[in-house]
């Protein structure tokens, strides 16, 4: 075998093998998506960040238990910047946005106090 | 055209001609496309994964607040829930900490009503809880199992006080590695016992409120004005207001590709020295032999580029195929803890990761880019001087 055929050898084979792990992937994805989607069912939707408990920042696990960081008003304020549950990690979101109720802008429809 | 070709040949042969020089190229190229693909992947992974949890949940989630900060929400809540116009179906949640074992190890205790859970599921090995008499029933995630070493059919001491009196626990079910990672510290069970559990028999923490198409922020709007729970104000997250941060995440993860650009620049002004520097001499030589045979200075390019494309094809498939390695066989063993805090370098449940074509296509373009910028350089200045002078 000469090297030009080793060469385009080897190439052949490293693509193939590329296109096979994309091909794989794709595939275990729908399943992996099934699995998913039958959990959220069960549980009605839980985990949306990257920490995997509720200890010390519960926005970390998910933004729907806690509005915001629990660090960044103590111990110290702004420790949202020091929280090792979300700040640790690339994966980080802002609090959600809560659209702003219309009776806090037109008082005659204020709730009744 | 044959031509052509020919020159493509002998570009495929070079690679050979050198082949530490080759082999340092695609070294380089490995280290920098390597842990750039399988960042991305692993945080597409969990993207998708957070995707999936806001689609597939309620459409309102409706928690108390006071002073700003969420507090859980009286049962008396439901039925006024279920009566505004557009609802569907309100089911009433607790989701908690709580810590087990002699190492207080934290875990999330879900609470569902048990006419909610289904008769089996495919995420969990075992069966799932049910409510009645005898010890408190769960399922628990994969790390809390290893952890704490159970398995289905353990039963827990006590972990608790309760006015109601402290239970055993029985472990029916084992959530399976390829469940979302959320459930690795994770103890599902019904609404009643984590109620007695967390002895708070009003309250719920949250509610998940089921809404008729296209009525979501009527319905929301109504929740936060006319729920009268005394001094508990009401908050509404809605599946919008989790989706909307999707694209805000994808924001910071610009940022650190951004990052990751400025690194692959510098290892790839190594590869540019050594493609370019490495051999030099032999190269000069090389090419002014073929010049000498006739050979035009576009050809000898072509011949650069081929070897080129060539070097950069084969990084960039190995760091594919490493990246796969790295995730699927070792289930991300070393990285995945940058992006799941906490988790430690050896992870209890399949981390969740996308290899898609785009990042692979980026990777081969951001190596060929690399590779040529320091192959066709060299080749240029030794193919622009005269056989001569390139030969001596």
């Amino acid at each position: 075998m000469t090297s030009r055929a080793g060469v385009l050898l080897v190439a052949l084979s490293l693509g193939c093998a590329s296109v096979a792990v994309l091909v794989v992937e794709d595939r275990r994805q729908g399943s992996r998506e099934g699995r998913s989607e039958e959990f959220q069912r069960l549980v009605g939707g839980l985990g949306f960040g990257p920490a995997l408990d509720l200890s010390s920042c519960p926005f970390g696990y998910d933004p729907r238990l806690d509005g915001s960081c629990a660090q960044e008003y103590a111990p110290l304020p702004g420790g949202t910047c020091f929280c090792p549950r979300h700040a640790g990690s690339v994966l980080q979101y802002p609090p959600p946005r809560h659209r702003v109720p219309l009776w806090l802008v037109e008082d005659s429809d204020a709730p009744p106090s | 055209m044959r031509r052509l070709l020919e020159i493509a040949n002998t570009g495929l042969a070079a690679v050979f001609l050198h082949p530490l020089r080759s082999l340092v190229s695609i070294v380089a190229l490995v280290a920098v496309l390597l842990p750039y693909l399988v960042g991305l992947g692993l945080s597409k992974g969990v993207e998708a994964e957070a995707e999936a949890s806001s689609r597939f949940g309620a459409d309102l989630y409706v928690t108390g607040s006071r002073f700003g900060r969420p507090v859980p929400i009286p049962l008396s809540a439901v039925p006024m829930v279920r009566a505004i116009d557009g609802v569907t179906e309100v089911v009433p949640r607790i989701v908690g900490e709580v810590r087990l074992g002699k190492e207080h190890i934290h875990a999330v205790l879900v609470g569902m009503p048990a006419d909610r859970l289904p008769a089996w599921s495919a995420s969990i090995e075992g069966e799932l809880p049910r409510g009645g008499v005898g010890p408190n029933r769960l399922v628990i995630g994969t790390a809390l199992a290893r952890k704490l070493n159970l398995k289905i059919g353990s039963r827990l001491l006590p972990f608790y006080h309760s006015r109601q009196g402290d239970r055993l626990s029985l472990v029916v079910g084992v959530f399976r590695p390829d469940a979302p990672l959320w459930q690795a510290n994770l103890i599902l069970t019904t609404f009643e016992t984590a109620a007695q559990v967390f002895d708070q028999s009003d309250l719920a923490t949250d509610l998940l409120v089921w809404c008729v198409p296209g009525s979501q922020t009527e319905v929301s709007s109504r929740i936060e004005r006319g729920l009268a729970l005394g001094e508990v104000q009401t908050r509404v997250t809605a599946r919008e207001d989790l989706l909307m941060l999707l694209p805000r995440g994808l924001l910071h993860r610009e940022g650190i590709f951004n990052l990751h650009f400025v690194l692959a620049f510098v290892v790839g002004i190594l590869v540019l020295l050594v493609t370019s520097g490495l051999g030099l001499a032999e190269r000069r030589r090389e090419i002014g032999i073929l010049k000498a045979m006739g050979w035009q200075t576009d050809e000898v390019l072509l011949r650069g580029a081929v070897e080129g494309l060539c070097l950069s094809w084969t990084g960039a498939c190995i760091a594919l195929l490493l990246a796969w390695v790295w995730l699927r066989v070792f289930n991300g063993w070393g990285v995945a803890g940058f992006f799941l805090a906490q988790s430690g370098a050896a992870i209890d449940f399949n981390v969740p990761f996308q290899l898609t074509p785009v990042p692979v296509l980026l990777a081969f373009v951001l190596s060929l880019v690399i590779v040529l910028s320091g192959t066709l350089g060299s080749l240029w200045r030794a193919a622009a001087v005269a056989p001569r002078e390139a030969m001596r």
